[in-house]
């Protein structure tokens, strides 16, 4: 991740992704041990906290899949809801795919993006765009399946261990509340260049009132529409080419 | 184990499984010459979603506990500080959202903050 700071130039392997997963290891351990709670409080096992983890692997929407199934939605439309709710991934692969040069092996790339949630996207993101060349799939092979390993591990626990959360200090059970944020502004402030601002602006601004006013899931598919069209607006009406693209004026 | 879970984890499992995947498997397949890879324009939209993306999630993980309980403000206004200051003195992602939460937790639990 970020921290790196070797100036090698060499891809990075596998362990190295491992290790660079830590950030979104210490997230989502406390995050899915809350979903186990909650699958246990919905009336559903430790084991099947943990096969839910281990099969979707949906992050919040699993939260979702447990009240809904327990307040007896069919299994239909839970399914349908949660799969509307990580339409966003769509999304993903082609942003990556814009910022990767190499041609994929579509096998390992089959195993990695099964875990393309959106931390280990993020993460992604950020090394292919500041250290493009440490990028490789063995890499997010690590740092993926070190990411899915510790959300099922974490279910798993929250399940077992449903009753012992109270024991907790009562800081260290609202610093958990934190986590997520404090991932994402880390990832933000990783990724943030100057010539980011007026899309992270309006991205911000936009998800805001579509949280505030829709819902919470498609706000983060709006925030990034809206982000898309501030690039392009930026690009094509402002006349702010980022240096990337600016020698290309011309459509190829 | 229940039938209902298990049937929900796979069609899930399949669907997220497919969204994920398929865009790679896709534009592999149908992109026979790295050299073109499309409109300008697809670019420029492709580089904005990585960005868009997290700030939407970062928008989407702080908005709505702080709605539901507005006397966590001042927490998360000093968690995000204190992750800010340490990540721009440090450049390490680990310690500094570690540290920030349990900052922010120690001020949500013992500081007094009336909205």
């Amino acid at each position: 991740m970020s921290e790196h700071k070797t100036l090698s130039t060499q891809p990075a392997g596998f362990w190295q992704g491992a290790k660079d997963s830590q950030a979104i290891i210490f997230t989502y351990l406390p995050v899915s041990f809350a979903f186990g709670v909650s699958a246990t409080q919905f009336g559903f096992s430790a084991w099947e906290a943990l096969f839910l983890s281990c099969t979707m692997y949906a992050g919040a929407s699993q939260f979702l899949v447990v009240a809904l199934l327990g307040s007896g939605t069919s299994i239909w439309m839970t399914a349908l809801t949660v799969i509307a709710l990580d339409i966003r991934h769509l999304l993903y692969g082609p942003a990556l795919t814009n910022l990767i040069q190499d041609r994929l092996n579509l096998k390992k790339t089959a195993i990695w993006a099964w875990g393309l949630t959106d931390e280990v996207f993020a993460s992604g993101m950020i090394k292919l765009s500041q250290r493009r060349q440490q990028w490789s799939e063995s890499w997010m092979l690590g740092l993926s399946l070190f990411s899915w390993m510790s959300w099922a591990l974490g279910s798993l626990l929250g399940g077992l261990f449903a009753d012992q959360v109270s024991k907790l200090p009562q800081f260290l059970q609202a610093a958990l509340d934190f986590l997520l944020p404090a991932l994402f502004l880390s990832f933000l402030l990783a990724a943030f260049e100057k010539k980011h601002t007026f899309v992270v602006s309006v991205t911000l601004v936009v998800s805001a009132i579509a949280c505030y006013f829709i819902d919470l899931s498609a706000a983060i598919f709006i925030g990034i529409l809206s982000g898309i069209f501030a690039g392009l607006f930026k690009h094509y009406v402002l006349k702010q080419p980022d240096d990337a693209y600016a020698g290309g004026s011309h459509e190829s | 184990m229940n039938l209902e879970i298990i049937l929900v984890g796979i069609v899930v499992g399949i669907a997220n499984f497919a969204s994920r995947f398929g865009p790679f498997f896709v534009i592999q397949k149908f992109q026979q010459d790295s050299q073109k890879r499309g409109a300008l324009w697809l670019k420029i939209a492709l580089g904005s979603i990585g960005i868009a993306a997290i700030s939407s999630m970062l928008v989407v993980a702080t908005l709505p506990p702080l709605l539901e309980t507005p006397n966590k403000s001042f927490a998360v206004l000093v968690g995000f500080i204190v992750l800010t200051g340490l990540y721009f003195k440090y450049k390490k992602i680990v310690p500094a959202t570690l540290t920030a939460a349990v900052t922010y937790g120690l001020i949500y639990t013992y500081v007094p903050f009336f909205f």
